[in-house]
Formats: structure tokens, sequence, C-alpha cells
């Protein structure tokens, strides 16, 4: 079931440049979906469009049935959660507590379990012990679990995260991935589009969508994008550690597949 | 230039219920000209820390000593020498974005100068220059930096620091939010700084940054700093106990290790040297 078909969709700033230009994609409900590309090639901009912050100038969103425009915009971020690209404009409690209990408002869950729901997802990112304290007053990366936390309390449908684990450290990334897997068996339908720089996090999702200046390079599996090598390194993206390490080592004349596990590679070369 | 910390201690606000002491009995020094590489988890301590390096946060009790600055409670002459110290050490913030606020981009690059003594003019020339070096071609110069991406804000708010020329270059967690080529690229550029003499403080989470550029590596863990350690020395044990991973690099030298391929650990520097460190002993 597809829970967000992008068709055609292009946006400007300033009525000149199209800084996503002729957009087509379709999210199906259940799937982790990723969004690379190099910066300034419109990620942000798909994610404000995908939540009703802009307006398609042309083309469509439809998301869970309805079209994304004004009239639909309180229906569609009903389902939707979003994680900005910098925490400092996601807060508006003055405690982590509260900051999360404003969205739990806003999605009219009863008083009685407002505190159990705001331990339980404190808990999930790791910032029990913060609940007091001011969200402006948190360090970098701490600020960002607090900003995921209150998205993912209101367990939306489709969750977005616009680069939100950027200032954690791997295990911290894995983590909240984990929290998610776990999430998932309560509600199957729910779908994370991540917007990341992270390319090992990328491959390690169900479909990319590369974008370069606005348009869509090409989608796939992480399998399938792989078959671009050389359009991701012109675009000035990477490759995963693995499939670098393997590419080398064949120029060297090894005959290895990336298909393989990182140990069993290192078995060949020992060999 | 060298830089001391002597048995420094940070409590955020003291004497409330808020009070949190983020610093805890630190003492290192960092020689002049070299990389060093600050690590540890989420909210250890690693930015209020560098905060310290130029004034921007006064110790609760001890001493950060930069050439002849001294930041310290007690001696609170030496802040008339504020300015100087700013000069100096310049740092670029982790949430660097936040920071911009003039309404075109030049004007933002070239304040930091301007505010330092340079012609208006000469300034603009340094954003010009400056804003090469992160990436940005020469049309960002008269937007409005809040009409810009996230990672695009990002290298104007490096710029800007680097605008100032400074001896020691402090970034926190500058390559989150650049895309795969900035990184490499913004690290290229620190790297030569650095080669030219520049003082480098880097925090970051990516343990494979630390792996191919630190001189010196500062592990922290709740406020206080638990080793300091080339990064040959420090990957060479178990880091999980201070919850960092391992380098990609240094897990496969690792497993060529235990699979009794000996490869000269001193010669891998980067996966290319890596890669040609096994061709050769393959080869053998
Ligand atoms: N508010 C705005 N006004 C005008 N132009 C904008 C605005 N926000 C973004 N842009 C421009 O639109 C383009 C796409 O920006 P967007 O924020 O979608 O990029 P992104 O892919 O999210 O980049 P990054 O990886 O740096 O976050 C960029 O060229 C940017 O300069
Ligand atoms: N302005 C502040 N007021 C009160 N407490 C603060 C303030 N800034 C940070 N803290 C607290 O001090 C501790 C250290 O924070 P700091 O920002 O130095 O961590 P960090 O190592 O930089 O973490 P990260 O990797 O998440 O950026 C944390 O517990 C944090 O909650
Ligand atoms: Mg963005
Ligand atoms: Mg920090």
């Amino acid at each position: 079931m597809n829970l967000i078909e992008v068709k055609n969709l292009s946006y400007s700033y300033d009525g000149k440049i199209n800084v996503l230009d002729d957009v087509s994609f379709v999210v199906e409900a259940g799937k982790y979906i990723s969004i690379i590309g190099h910066n300034g090639s419109g990620k942000s901009t798909i994610a404000k469009l995908l939540t009703c912050l802009l307006e398609p100038k042309s083309g469509s969103i439809v998301a869970f049935g309805l079209k994304a425009n004004r009239k639909n915009a309180r229906e569609i971020r009903s389902h939707t959660g979003i994680v900005f690209q910098n925490p400092d404009n996601q807060f508006i409690g003055s405690t982590v507590r509260d900051d999360i209990a404003f969205g739990l408002e806003n999605r009219q869950v009863k008083h009685e379990d407002m505190e159990g729901i705001i331990q339980e997802f404190a808990s999930k990112v790791n910032m029990s012990e913060y609940l007091d304290k001011e969200p402006e007053n948190l360090s970098g990366g701490q600020k960002q679990r607090v900003a995921i936390a209150g998205i993912l309390a209101m367990k939306p449908d489709v969750v977005i995260f616009d680069e939100a684990t950027s200032m954690l450290d791997p295990k911290g990334r894995n983590e909240i991935h984990e929290t998610i897997k776990f999430m998932r068996k309560e509600n199957p339908n729910l779908t994370l589009i991540s917007i990341t720089h992270d390319l090992e996090e990328a491959f390690a999702s169900d479909h990319i969508i590369v974008l370069n200046k606005g348009k869509v390079s090409f989608e796939g599996s992480p399998k399938e994008v792989l078959q671009h090598r050389k359009e991701l390194e012109e675009i000035g993206l990477d490759l995963p550690f693995k499939e670098k390490l393997v590419s080398l080592l064949n120029e060297k004349g090894f005959s290895l597949s990336s298909d393989e596990s990182l140990e069993r590679i290192v078995g060949k070369i020992c060999q | 230039m060298s830089i001391k910390f002597n048995q420094v201690y940070y409590t955020y606000s003291p004497k409330t219920p808020f009070e949190n002491e983020a610093l805890k009995n630190i003492n290192f020094e960092i020689k002049e000209g070299s990389f060093t590489c600050l690590v540890g988890h989420t909210g250890c301590g690693k930015s209020t820390l560098i905060q310290h390096l130029n004034g921007l946060l006064v110790p609760s009790s001890g001493e950060v000593v930069v050439d002849d600055y001294v930041n310290t409670k007690k001696n609170r002459k030496m802040r008339r020498k504020l300015r100087d110290l700013r000069k100096k050490v310049g740092l670029v913030f982790q949430f660097s974005e936040n920071q911009l606020f003039e309404e075109t981009v030049e004007d933002d690059i070239a304040f930091g100068p301007q505010n330092f003594g340079v012609k208006k003019e000469d300034a603009k020339l340094i954003a010009k220059e400056t804003l090469k070096l992160v990436g940005l071609d020469e049309s960002f110069l008269k937007k409005s930096p809040f009409d810009l991406s996230g990672g695009e804000k990002r290298r104007v708010a490096i710029a800007g620091v680097l605008a100032l020329k400074p001896d020691v270059l402090v970034l926190d967690e500058p390559t989150a939010g650049l895309d795969p080529k900035g990184t490499k690229e913004l690290l290229a550029m620190v790297k030569n700084l650095n080669d030219s003499g520049k003082t480098i403080i880097l925090v970051t989470h990516d343990i494979n940054i630390v792996y191919e550029y630190a001189d010196n590596v500062i592990v922290m863990d709740n406020g206080e700093v638990v080793k300091i350690a080339t990064p040959s020395e420090l990957f060479s044990e178990n880091v999980e106990k201070y919850s960092l991973e391992t380098p990609m690099i240094q897990k496969v030298t690792n497993m060529c290790f235990a699979k009794g391929l000996k490869l000269d650990i001193n010669k891998i520097k980067n996966l290319e040297s890596l890669v040609d460190e096994i061709a050769k002993v393959r080869s053998k």
C-alpha cells in the first residue's frame, strides 16, 4: 500500500529557481526509506512539503489519501511526525517533560496516560534523568534525543527524520533505529523517511532515493543503488566502507564480492 | 602557543536545584601545532570544555592557560585581554548555523574581521576567499544566510571563523550535516591549516576521522578526562569501555592479524594505505 505518492513535484522559494524539479516517488507503508543527496539538493524542502509546511508549486503530493494542501494540513500532520535538522527549532516546552507533553496534548492523549508515555519514551532515548531540565540547556546529542522522543511519543504513522541523529554516535543511532523497529511491532504501518548524510545508515534501509540538484537521480534498494557507483561519486556522495574496501582491493587484483560479510572478505584476503 | 588545563572544574547553575557539575578536575596540555580530537559519549562535557578555550565559559575553579591568557575566576583583570584571546582562538560551535545573523552571507563572514579592525572592503575580499574554502561559490555572497539549506548554513558559519585566521581552530562536530564531499574537503582543509602550523582541536563522534587525522585523542566520560593517547595507542585496546567504536580500518587490521596476516600498523593511516599494505604483504 502506498502511504505517500509524490508526482511531478516542483518547488521554488524565489519564483525563479526550481529547487525541486519534477520529483516523483512513492512511499510504501511500513518501509524504511532514506533520502540522500548533496547539501542544497532539496531534501529538507521535500520534508517540509510532506508535512504541509510548504505547498507544492506544481505537481502533487497525496498522503494518506489526502492531497497535500492547506485544507488537509491538519489531518496530514496528525499522521506525520517530523524531527527537524536543527533541534533548537523543535522545542516548545520549558522542560523536557512539558515538551513531550505538548505533542501528546495535540494528539488528544488522555491526561492520566501522559506521564506513563513520557516516561516510556524518555527512557527509550536514555533521557529519563533529564525530564525536568530545560531543552535549551542540554548538550547537542541530548537535544536530538529529546526531539526524537517527542515525535515518537505521538506514535505517528510516518516519521520523518531530517538528519535527526547527526550528533549521535553510531551506537546512539542504532538504539533509535531499534526503537523504531520495536514500535513497528505495535504498528506494522509505521514508516520511516530518513534524510541522512551517513551512507552506512542509508544503506541499512529498505529503499534509497538519491537527489541531485533538485532531481531524483535514481532510487532503489541499496543493492540497486550500488549499481550507480560512478554517479554516486560524481555527485559527491560516498559509498559504505565495505564497498570502498572491496573495490580498492579488486583494483589491486583481488576478486572479492561485497555481498559477503566483512569477516568472509577478510578471510579471503588472508588465504 | 600551548594550551593547558589545570584542575578545571565547571558547574552549570551552581547553588540552584539545577546545579550540574559538567567538568571535574580536567588536566591536560596541548602542544602548539598539534591536531587533537576530543571524543566521548553524548553529554560527557566536550562542548563545555572547549568553550573554556576562548573565555566563553570561566572555570568554576582551576585555570585554563592559552599562551599568556589565564582563564580563571580569580584573575578578572585578564578579561580585558579577552579580545586578543578571541582573535587567537577561533571556535566553531556545535550548531554553529544558529549564530548567523547578518543580512547577507558576505556581511556575516566579513563581520568578524571588521570587528578586529580590518577595513570593510578588505573584509569583503576575505569573505569571498573564505567562502571558496568551504565549497560555496560567489553566488552565495549576496544571499541571506536564513535562506540556505542546513549544510550551506554550516559552511557559512565555518567560513566566518576561518576568516579570522585564528592560530588555534576549535571545531565542535563540524562535519555533522555536511555531505560526504563537503566533509572530505573540510577535513583536508583543516589538515592543511594544521600542516601550516595551526593548532587544531576537533570534537567528533566519527571515530574514523579520529583514526585518520588526530595526533592525540582526549577521551572524556561523565565530565572527566579518562584517557589521553595517540590513536594507535588508543585503538590497540578495547575502546568499548569508553563507549567508543573501533574504527573500521582498525577492525580490518585486527581481523587480518587474527588470521595471521601481519600488516605493518605504522604504514596504515587511511583506507588507501590499508589496501596498499594488504597488497604489499600478500604479494610477498
Ligand atoms: N528559505 C529558503 N529561501 C530560499 N532558498 C532556500 C530556502 N531554504 C532552502 N533554500 C535553497 O533551496 C535549496 C534546497 O535546500 P534544502 O534545504 O532543501 O537542501 P537540503 O538537501 O536539505 O540540504 P542540506 O543537506 O544542506 O540540509 C538550496 O539551494 C537552498 O539554498
Ligand atoms: N547551558 C547549560 N546549562 C546547564 N547544563 C548544561 C548546559 N549545557 C550543557 N549542560 C549539561 O552539561 C553536560 C555536558 O554537556 P556538553 O554540552 O558539554 O556535552 P557534550 O559532550 O558536548 O555532548 P554532545 O556530544 O551531546 O554534544 C550535560 O549533562 C548537559 O546536559
Ligand atoms: Mg536539509
Ligand atoms: Mg556537544
